[in-house]
This record gives structure tokens, C-alpha cells and sequence, in this order.
């Protein structure tokens, strides 16, 4: 049973220097009650695909493709119907917790203002949920808590009231962008705990959106890896980190530093460029398995191996994972 | 906050003493010196000495200084050349000054925010281009000179409004507004030039805020996240603007009045320094730099109630 | 050039700097447009003698409170005297006022202010709460009561006109410096063991001169505004000398006999204010480093 379905999802912005590709032709299901680890570099566009699904991206952006939730058509559904999902139905945590609340008003007055406007719950009864759910993310002393200002709190527990409210609503779907990236290590095995926590008790799909590879490995389901705004692998979590197809998940996995493993190995070269559509392997420049048919093609998705799908012209473990 | 306000009061205070002795020097200063100035056309030595002992001025300064300032706690700010006391005559004037400075605190604040914001929420578009240009009109007009245009049109070519005078609200509030209108119209015009640059700019920074983007992600409608979220950040600059272009209304409020003969506070200083009164002129100024402290006070007092960090914590640091 | 010099100079080139901003300035038409006519009314003062068709008090009781014409092209006052003229020998001495008036308080703000940002300490405590207390006065107050004292003349208002306008500008100057003075090549100088003159004048000085002269645009309109003020309360220029204040305060009689005697030296002194104005915009609009155009 899949709650979202996104098929060949492109966004574009318009700058002042031209265009920019951050999404190209992104296709994925979510099935209930999932966690999908979504991996990749900086500016590969995971965020930007996500964001682009409720409508939050500045109006520079042009957003084409199908996105289907519940029934619903993400991508043409107009203003209205699009703000009654949001929070209620599909939540967004972003990753700057610093910053992300609104630093004049109340911690629990936030939280509540999801209540009040989804559920129409009476102010007592949003303060008591509330407090449930501050609670549920495990703050401490939450009615105390609940009467703070974020400046009062430090940088964990403000991402776990910025969890509380997306589940506020109890929503199908909850999309977590870096949650742990702001943080210290020792909170995010906090932030983790608790994904895993929400994801038994409550059946919310996740999607994490992270570039950290061993978040994933502790959490999700399956992953999706992206370059250069394009989906290039998606596998099962064990499968992925088994046996991975990619030569740029395989960088990925070496590029991880484990206890005794010497050396980091990175990966040589830089992000492209995303000012015009790619005519070739987008990670070719970089890869050391390439050769002419990547530079003049682009790789499609095959399915190597059952639900573990890689766009690549040489896939395989490789030499590289030694 | 009580920390922050304690502060605020106490500095407050050492501008008030500060600015009493300024005043004090100054109403010294003036030529003519007060005893002549009593004496009126009589420049005969003895008759000043005489007048110079029956005020106290022979006395040392730091003297009669204190005795200034003694009276001036109990409310007695001494009599004015015509004998009348300069207290009462401020008491009877601050009132209209007042209601001209709120009216025009009033229009100036409602109309610079709006414009603001609707300038801030639609950049780039002609309504943004339109209030941007407005404000910078409005800031480049010499606001009696708006004043002396408003009378010409609405006074002398339309007959609409009177073209100047006052009316108390107590007895005539309809004329009372009416005769309010244009010189709090005038006052208000610098203002809001003022805010309404200042709020779109404190916009567009909330606008752009990750809080922002937050709310919009809750699902709250537009008007939530632009008129609660994004205002109630800005209102904390808007708060702090006011409080700095309050000394710039008071110097408007005083040619205000002049132009519309409005009897108020800031006319009676004009009056003041052109008759020489030194005595009303130093009840007047004193009175004029309290309250302007007072005022700047109570703008702080509003922006710790705004700004979650001074209402809680005391300061803007952790 | 001593080391102290040349690591300073590498650290904080200005030359390449210059030519972006001039780019930058001629992508505003907006700012353009404020510079020249800003310049043009300037130079009409500097040239008033030369350029204008009647000398400033010359009176024709033949043609009382004309109308526009040949010979009149704004017409004439209730003396007979030429409008356009006063205007132009008026802009003379409200522009002299507001930029000698800026100068002065300039001049006086800039070095205090620097002082309070970059030693901090009890210098700084006095100054601040000094500088609090001028504040207190409204300007128009403390220019009011300096002419009453020091008599009314142009000269006295424009002292009044700089000492009511410098507070302001002692914050601003403080402020900058107390952000330079956290700046590297700043601690770099003092590391070096630059004396305290040299930092200030190489180091701090030249990186406050942009905030200073968008200051300094912003507060001449503001002066020339004064200076009206005060003439037409008759406390700076006296009559017959003509300023746009006091054409304003003589047109105040006829108002309703002549109107356009209030209208065209408003609108002098609306026109040259905004000319200031949109160049001080611009120049702020430049010199910010978030802008990318």
C-alpha cells in the first residue's frame, strides 16, 4: 500500500545567472508506514524534491511531473486544498531547529497552532495534546516546558518540538530534512531513537533526507541515492549496503570512516554543475569506471537485482570496495 | 525585564538631571539676563540690583539652581513675566499638544505599517514601487511647507477644513477633529515615510525567515503567516524606529502648531524664547525633556513586552 | 611602503572596489538622476550671481505679485521681486547651510564618535550618556534656542543646524567603529604595533567613509530642511537675503492672493531634498554587501 507516489518529478529555478536543473525526472513510491533514507551531497536536490511536493519552494521554481498522495494530485491541487495537507496529512521537519521556530512566540503556542487549525481543538484541549506530545518526544518537564520561548531551549530540543508539531496532526507522512545535521552526535542518536520510536508506535512513513550515511543504515527501510538531481540508486537498506551497484554509493560507503579502516577514501571531483540538462552520465567525470558510452548517454534505471533498481552503464560492487 | 527597565530608568533619570542643568545654563545664557528681562524698559543699576535680590539671582548658581530643582519636584515652576504660573500654563497647553501627537503618531503608524508590509509582501510590483516612491516623497517634503499646501487647498480653494485654530474636544469633537486633521496629517506625513521604509525592510528580512517557511509548512493560511508570524517579528524594529523619530515629531510639532495656530505646547515654546521669558522657558524645556524621556521610557517598556529575550532573560544575550 | 603598511594594503584593496561601484551606481537610473540634479541645483547656487536674471532685492512696484511672463518666468512677490531669481539666490544660502551645516557636524561627530567606539571604557560611557542627554532636546529645539542666544543670522542657524544634527551622527561613527575595531587587519595593525593615530586614520577612518557619506547625503537634505525651518521662524536668514525659508515665511500672507508664492520655493526645496535623497538611497543600495547587482 503506498501512500505517495512521484513519478518523473523535475524542478527548475530561474536565476539571475539562468537556469538551474536541481530535480530531474525523480520517480518513487512511498509504501505506509516506510522509512525511506534519501541520500546524497549537498545541493543534489533531495531537499528541493520534497519541498517541491507541498508547494514550499520560492516562486523562482517550476515544478513539473506527477506527485499523487491518498488520492490526491500534490503538484495540481490548488492553494487551499494544499495548506489543509501540509501539517495535517504530510509534515516537514527542516533541518536548521535554530531558526526554525518563530523566536516571539511560545514554544507551546506553536506546537498548538497546528492543533487549532487542523483539528479545531479548544485552547485548553490543544495545551493538554500538547503537552502529550512534547511528551511523546520525549522533553522533559513539558508543562513547563510548554510555556518557554526557543531561545530558552538548546538546539535538540528544539528539533524534537519541531517533531512534535509535524506529528501533531498524526500525519501519514512525515518528512525529516537533516534532523541530526544541526546537532551534536550525541543528540542525534536521541533524534534517531525517537524516528524509531514513531515509526513503531504510530505506523507514520519517514522519509529521511540526509547525506550521512549511517543515519540511514540505523533507520530506514530502503534508500534512494541521488547525484546531480537524479534518483541513481534505491535499494533495500541491506541490500544497498551490501551489495552496492553505484560507483558513487560505493564512493559513498568508503568514504564513511570506520575504526581501523585507514585512510578516508574520497571521492575525486566536484558536483557538475546544474545549468543545463545532462546529455551524458551526470557522474562520469568523476567515475573511475567510465568510459565512452558514459560521457555521450545517459544511464536509465534498470532493476538489477529484485527491488534494488541503479541507472548506471557499469554497475557492480567494482574494484573499489576492497 | 525588570532588569532591563530598572536600567533604562536610571539612565533615564541621569538624561533628566543632565538636561536640568543644560536648561538651567542656558535659560542663563540668553541675552538680556532675566533680571533685565523682569525689569522690562527700566535699566536703572539699583532697580536690577533690587530685582536681581527679590529672585534670588544675586545668589551663587549652584544655589539657586537647587532651589530651582526643589520647587520644580513640588510642581512649582515659578511665574512667567506676566505673572501667571508657568506651571498651570504648561498643564493647560500639553493636553492639545498631546492629542496632536497621538492623532499623528496614530495616522503616521497605521498608514507607514500597512504600506509597509503590502510593499514588503508584494516586491517588485507596482504596489511595492508605488509605497516605496510614496515614502520617499514623503520623506523629502518639507512637512510645513505640506502644511502651507494643505491650508491653500482645503482651507482657502475648497473651504472643507479651517485653516487653522483649535477647538477643544470636550466642547466641539466634530470641530475639534476638524480643525486636528491637517496638522496631524502633516506631522503623521514624516513619520510614516519613515516606518513604512523601515517596516518593509524588517518584512522582507521576516519574510525570508526560516520560522517563516515553518509556517507555511504547518499549513497556517497566509494571512497567519504574514500578518502573525512575519509582522510580530518585525513590529520589534517598527517599535524601536518610533521610539527614535520621537524627538523629530516633537521639533514638527512645534512648527505645526505655529503654522496652524494651534494653542499647544510647542507654540508656547516659540513663545517663550521669542519673549525672553526665561522663566516659562525653562519650565517649558525642562518639561519638554522629562516627557521626551518619559516617552522613550514607555518605548521600552513596549519593546521588552515584545521581545521574548528582554521579557525573559533581562537581556538580548544569553 | 613600511610592512605595517603593505600587509594592511593587501588585505583591504580599494582600487578594484572603486571601479565596482561605479558600475554598480550607473545600473540605478533612480540614483543617477539624484546625483545630477542634485549637482545641478549645487552648481545654480555656486553660479547664482552669473545665472540669475535680477539681483536678489531688486524691486519693480510696477509688477506686484505678477503672474508668470517674458520677463518673469515665476513671476514676482509683493515687492516686485523676481521669483525665479530669489529662488535661485535662495538656494544659495539653504544649500550653503545644509552642507556647511553637515560639514560642521561632521567634523565634530566623526572624531568623537570614534573615540567612544574604539576606546570603549568610561570615554565611551561619558560620551554615550552625553550624547543621550543632546538628544533629549529636540533639534529643532536646541537649534531655537542657539540662534536665540547667539542672535539670528545664517551663520549662527547653520552652528545650530550642525550641533542639533551631530548626536545622531556621534552614534552612527561610534557604532562603525566599534565594528571595525573587531575587524582583521584592524587587530593585524595593532599586532604589528601600529600606533593608535596610524590605525585610525589608515585603518578605521577610509572603512567608515562609505557609511559616512551615505550619513552625510541623508543629512544635508535634512539641514537644507532646517534651515528653512528656522527662516521661517525668523531665526536664521533675515530678510531682505533671501533663503527658501524665507520666501516660504513672506508667502504665508498672501496665500490666498498668491498661492504659487508658497508653491515654487516648496517645491525647491522638495526637489533638491529628494535629489539628495534618491543618491543617498543609492549610495546605501551600493555600498551594501548583500547586493549582487
Amino acid at each position: 500500500m503506498s501512500v505517495l507516489e512521484v513519478e518523473g518529478l523535475s524542478v527548475r529555478f530561474d536565476t539571475d545567472d539562468g537556469p538551474v536543473h536541481a530535480v530531474d525526472r525523480l520517480s518513487f513510491t512511498l509504501g505506509e508506514g516506510e522509512v525511506l533514507g534519501v541520500v546524497g551531497e549537498s545541493g543534489c536536490g533531495k531537499s528541493v524534491s520534497f519541498m517541491s511536493l507541498l508547494r514550499l519552494l520560492p516562486e523562482t521554481a517550476t515544478v513539473s511531473g506527477a506527485a499523487r498522495f491518498d488520492g490526491v494530485d500534490l503538484l495540481g491541487a490548488s492553494n487551499a486544498r494544499l495548506r489543509a495537507i501540509r501539517g495535517r496529512r504530510i509534515a516537514f521537519v527542516f533541518q536548521e531547529p535554530m531558526t526554525s521556530l518563530n523566536p516571539a512566540f511560545k514554544v507551546g503556542s506553536q506546537v498548538g497552532e497546528v492543533l487549532r487549525r487542523h483539528l479545531a481543538l479548544s485552547r485548553a484541549d490543544a495545551r493538554l495534546r500538547t503537552i502529550e506530545l512534547l511528551d511523546l518526544v520525549r522533553i522533559p518537564s513539558p508543562e513547563r516546558r510548554i510555556d518557554e520561548y526557543p531561545h530558552q531551549l538548546s538546539g535538540g530540543m528544539r528539533q524534537r518540538v519541531m517533531i512534535a508539531m509535524a506529528l501533531a496532526c498524526d500525519p501519514k507522512i512525515l518528512i525529516a530534512d537533516e534532523p541530526t545535521t544541526a546537532l551534536d552526535v550525541t543528540i542525534q542518536a536521541g533524534i534517531l531513537d525517537l524516528m524509531r520510536d514513531i515509526r513503531g508506535r504510530l505506523g507514520t512513513a519517514i522519509v529521511l533526507i540526509t547525506h550521512n550515511l549511517g543515519v540511514v543504515a540505523d533507520v530506514a527501510d530502503r534508500v534512494l541515492v541521488m547525484y546531480a538531481g537524479r534518483k541513481v540508486e534505491e535499494a533495500p537498506v541491506h541490500d544497498l549496503f551490501a551489495r552496492p551497484q553505484h560507483p558513487y554509493t560505493v564512493g559513498l560507503l568508503g568514504a564513511v570512516p570506520r575504526p581501523g579502516s585507514g585512510r578516508l577514501r574520497e571521492i575525486p571531483g566536484r558536483v557538475p554543475s546544474l545549468a543545463e540538462l545532462p546529455t551524458a552520465c551526470a557522474f562520469a567525470p568523476r567515475c573511475p569506471r567510465a568510459d565512452e558510452l558514459s560521457h555521450s548517454q545517459v544511464p536509465e534505471l534498470r532493476e538489477i537485482e529484485p527491488r534494488h533498481f541503479v541507472a548506471c552503464f557499469h554497475p557492480g560492487p567494482g574494484a573499489e570496495a576492497a | 525585564m525588570g532588569g532591563f527597565l530598572l536600567r533604562k530608568a536610571g539612565a533615564a533619570l541621569i538624561v533628566v538631571f543632565c538636561s536640568s542643568l543644560v536648561v538651567f545654563a542656558g535659560a542663563r545664557a540668553l541675552p538680556g539676563g532675566p533680571a533685565e528681562a523682569l525689569g522690562g524698559e527700566n535699566r536703572d543699576p539699583s532697580v536690577v540690583a533690587a530685582i536681581k535680590h527679590a529672585y534670588g539671582l544675586d545668589k551663587p548658581l549652584p544655589v539657586q539652581y537647587v532651589k530651582w530643582i526643589g520647587h520644580a519636584l513640588r510642581g512649582d515652576l515659578g511665574l512667567d513675566a506676566r505673572q501667571l504660573p508657568v506651571a498651570h500654563t504648561i498643564v493647560t497647553r500639553i493636553p492639545i499638544t498631546l492629542e496632536l501627537a497621538f492623532l499623528a503618531v496614530l495616522i503616521g503608524t497605521v498608514l507607514g505599517v500597512v504600506a509597509g508590509v503590502i510593499a514588503a509582501v508584494r516586491r517588485g510590483k507596482l504596489s511595492d514601487h508605488a509605497a516605496t516612491a510614496s515614502a520617499l516623497v514623503g520623506l523629502s517634503v518639507p512637512h510645513f511647507w505640506l502644511g502651507l499646501m494643505m491650508i491653500i487647498a482645503f482651507a482657502v480653494d475648497l473651504h472643507w477644513l479651517p485653516a487653522g485654530g483649535y477647538v477643544s474636544f470636550g466642547a466641539h469633537p466634530i470641530q475639534n477633529l476638524e480643525h486636528m486633521v491637517m496638522p496631524a496629517v502633516v506631522l503623521g506625513t514624516g513619520l510614516s515615510a519613515v516606518l513604512m521604509r523601515q517596516t518593509r525592510s524588517a518584512m522582507l528580512t521576516s519574510l525570508g525567515a526560516d520560522y517563516v517557511r515553518t509556517a507555511r509548512a504547518k499549513g497556517l493560511s497566509e494571512w497567519s503567516v504574514i500578518g502573525k508570524h512575519a509582522l510580530r517579528n518585525s513590529l520589534i524594529t517598527v517599535t524601536t524606529v518610533v521610539g527614535l523619530q520621537l524627538g523629530a515629531l516633537i521639533s514638527g510639532a512645534v512648527i505645526t502648531e505655529q503654522i496652524f495656530v494651534i494653542p499647544g505646547f510647542g507654540r508656547l515654546t516659540l513663545e517663550a524664547i521669542d519673549q525672553r521669558d526665561y522663566t516659562l522657558l525653562q519650565g517649558v524645556v525642562l518639561v519638554a525633556a522629562t516627557g521626551y524621556v518619559v516617552v522613550n521610557l514607555l518605548v521600552d517598556v513596549v519593546y521588552s513586552l515584545l521581545n521574548p529575550r528582554i521579557r525573559v532573560s533581562g537581556s538580548v544575550t544569553p | 611602503m613600511s610592512f605595517i603598511d603593505a600587509t594592511a594594503a593587501t588585505i583591504n584593496p580599494r582600487a578594484r572596489r572603486r571601479r565596482l561601484l561605479r558600475k554598480r551606481f550607473l545600473r540605478r537610473p533612480l540614483a543617477v538622476v539624484g546625483l545630477v540634479v542634485s549637482l545641478t541645483f549645487v552648481l545654480a547656487a555656486i553660479l547664482a550671481p552669473v545665472i540669475a536674471p535680477y539681483s536678489a532685492g531688486a524691486t519693480d512696484f510696477n509688477a506686484l505679485l505678477a503672474h508668470s511672463s517674458r520677463h518673469h518666468l515665476l513671476g514676482t512677490d509683493e515687492l516686485g521681486r523676481d521669483v525665479f531669481s530669489r529662488i535661485l539666490w535662495g538656494a544659495r544660502a539653504s544649500i550653503e547651510a545644509g552642507v556647511l551645516a553637515t560639514g560642521l557636524a561632521m567634523a565634530v561627530a566623526v572624531p568623537i564618535g570614534i573615540v567612544a567606539g574604539y576606546y570603549r571604557g568610561w570615554v565611551d560611557a561619558v560620551i554615550a550618556r552625553l550624547t543621550d542627554v543632546l538628544l533629549a532636546f529636540p533639534f529643532l529645539i536646541v537649534a531655537v534656542g542657539l540662534a536665540a542666544i547667539l542672535g539670528p543670522s545664517l551663520t549662527n542657524a547653520t552652528i545650530a543646524l550642525g550641533v542639533g544634527a551631530a548626536p545622531a551622527l556621534i552614534r552612527v561613527a561610534r557604532g562603525e567603529a566599534l565594528a571595525l575595531r573587531e575587524e582583521d587587519y584592524v587587530r593585524a595593525a595593532v599586532a604589528n604595533g601600529a600606533s593608535d593615530v596610524r590605525i585610525l586614520a589608515r585603518h578605521v577612518l577610509p572603512n567608515m567613509l562609505s557609511t559616512l557619506i551615505v550619513q552625510a547625503t541623508v543629512a544635508i537634505p535634512a539641514a537644507i530642511i532646517g534651515e528653512a525651518v528656522l527662516s521661517f521662524l525668523g531665526l536664521g536668514v533675515q530678510p531682505p537675503t533671501p533663503s527658501w525659508g524665507v520666501m516660504l515665511a513672506d508667502a504665508q500672507s498672501y496665500l490666498s492672493q498668491a498661492p504659487r508664492l508658497a508653491v515654487y520655493p516648496g517645491i525647491a526645496i522638495f526637489l533638491c531634498s529628494l535629489s539628495f535623497n534618491l543618491l543617498g538611497d543609492g549610495l546605501r543600495d551600493i555600498l551594501d554587501p548583500r547586493t549582487t547587482r
